[in-house]
């Protein structure tokens, strides 16, 4: 899915059913059968397409954009960390 | 999961009294929120890596550079990392520290070269070093970094053949006694980890190739194959005598275990590993802990797989010898439940 997401002759339509995998995958796990794994799983998936498409857009050829990348991922990992942990507490009885 | 208001009411209903420690426990994350962490701190870190290479362009070239950064991103990492901040702040601490331990690794690999021991003895002895930084994730990493290296160190040092038994007395160590010290119970799980995945990636990397590292380097080796199976054996004896203390098991009972242990040592002269990961297996189990359990699965099919993908055999050999080790052990199982079927109701 990653290939096809951020290859540069990728059909449009990837762009709409990955979303829509998100979306249907977030709804069954953490409303209908709750599994904090699989949420994990869309997270670091999520980040993998929004980074490698940053990387895409931005390029790495100084200095400031890989500190900018590295700034990025991290941010993206510390928001999903924080949400996963926010969503576990709210299972928790 | 454990309901917590109705676990303290009843054991208060009981005339139990619980004291204010135990009765709101701190959230634990799972082990794959970790993972997702750590991960993305080390692909942070080679970004990090870019940005200081970029930087210092002309001037990265010399040893003591890559040095002088190195020590300056772990010490600056060792402080945030030593007292907690933020979930952002940390992770960037332990890229730092990643991209520092990466820096001062090419410093040592210039000064030193790959090919010396002494290389490896350094980086064990770095990595076991930053295991003092109190951060799960980052101990984990270090400590299974610095098992592979110790590895590699004894590899280097003429001891391929008991290299990883070392590390797995490592882990077994770390896993027998995790319960004993409640001070040290997250220290001791989380080398525990460490040392269980250092154990993984060898199998997976000897599996892949990469055993040229291990065995096919000029040193003259002073331990023998036969040396390292009889010490995982002894291991295995150990941890079996350290589970099963309070049970207090039968002579005949001891008869039976040991028999399958040199049973097992047997199976794994021809599938490298397999009671290594066997031994991580029976500490899972005893510790109930799924993910132990969940990396010591994992070795024992690198180990099968590792063996079937050998090219020094023909493959009906092969599975052959598969299907008889596989035979031999389910007609144990089916021993054990006929000679004690009081233990197995």
């Amino acid at each position: 899915m990653l290939h096809y997401l951020v290859s540069d002759n990728q059909h449009p339509i990837i762009a709409v059913i990955y979303p829509l995998l998100l979306a249907v995958g977030y709804w069954v796990y953490r409303h209908w059968r709750f599994d904090l794994l699989m949420l994990a799983g869309g997270c670091l998936s999520c980040i993998a397409v929004i980074q490698t498409l940053l990387v895409k857009a931005l390029g790495g050829s100084d200095a400031g954009l890989f500190l900018l990348h590295a700034l990025l991922l991290l941010g993206q990992a510390s928001i999903a960390s924080i949400w996963l942990k926010h969503v576990q507490k709210g299972q928790t009885p | 999961m454990t309901n917590q208001p109705l676990l303290h009411k009843t054991l208060r209903d009981a005339g139990i009294n619980i004291s204010h420690e135990y009765s709101s426990p701190a959230y634990e994350s799972p082990w794959f929120i970790k993972f997702l962490i750590g991960f993305s701190a080390w692909v942070a870190s080679w970004f990090l890596i870019g940005f200081v290479v970029l930087s210092l362009k002309p001037s990265i070239n010399s040893t003591e550079t890559f040095m002088a950064v190195g020590a300056v991103l772990l010490t600056v990492s060792s402080i945030i990392l030593y007292r907690p901040r933020n979930e952002f702040v940390d992770n960037l601490a332990l890229a730092f520290s990643l991209a520092g331990q990466i820096f001062l690794a090419f410093a040592l690999q210039t000064m030193l070269s790959w090919q010396n021991p002494e290389f490896w003895w350094a980086l064990t002895l770095m990595q076991l070093t930053l295991c003092a930084i109190p951060n799960f994730i980052h101990r984990v990493t270090v400590s299974a970094f610095a098992g592979i290296t110790l590895a590699i160190a004894l590899a280097h040092s003429g001891a391929a053949y008991i290299a990883t038994v070392l590390v797995l007395a490592m882990g077994a160590f770390t896993w027998s006694y995790e319960l004993k010290h409640k001070h040290w119970m997250r220290f001791y799980q989380a080398v525990g980890f460490g040392t269980a995945a250092a154990l993984l990636l060898i199998q997976y990397g000897l599996r892949f190739n990469a055993g040229t590292i291990f065995y096919a380097i000029p040193t003259q080796q002073w331990a023998t194959p036969a040396m390292g199976e009889l010490l995982t054996v002894f291991i295995a004896t150990a941890v079996l005598w350290h589970i099963t203390r309070r049970v207090q098991l039968s002579g005949n009972q001891w008869a039976f275990a040991l028999g399958v242990l040199a049973l097992l040592g047997v199976a794994s002269g021809f599938a490298y590993g397999l009671l290594q990961a066997t031994v991580l297996l029976v500490l899972g189990f005893y510790g109930g802990n799924r993910v132990l359990m969940g990396l010591a699965t994992l070795a024992l099919i690198a180990a099968i797989s590792s063996y079937y993908y050998l090219l020094d055999t023909t493959l009906l050999i092969k599975s052959a010898t598969l299907l008889a080790i596989g035979a031999v052990l389910l007609l144990t199982r089916v021993a054990y439940r006929r000679l004690w079927p009081e233990e197995n109701p």
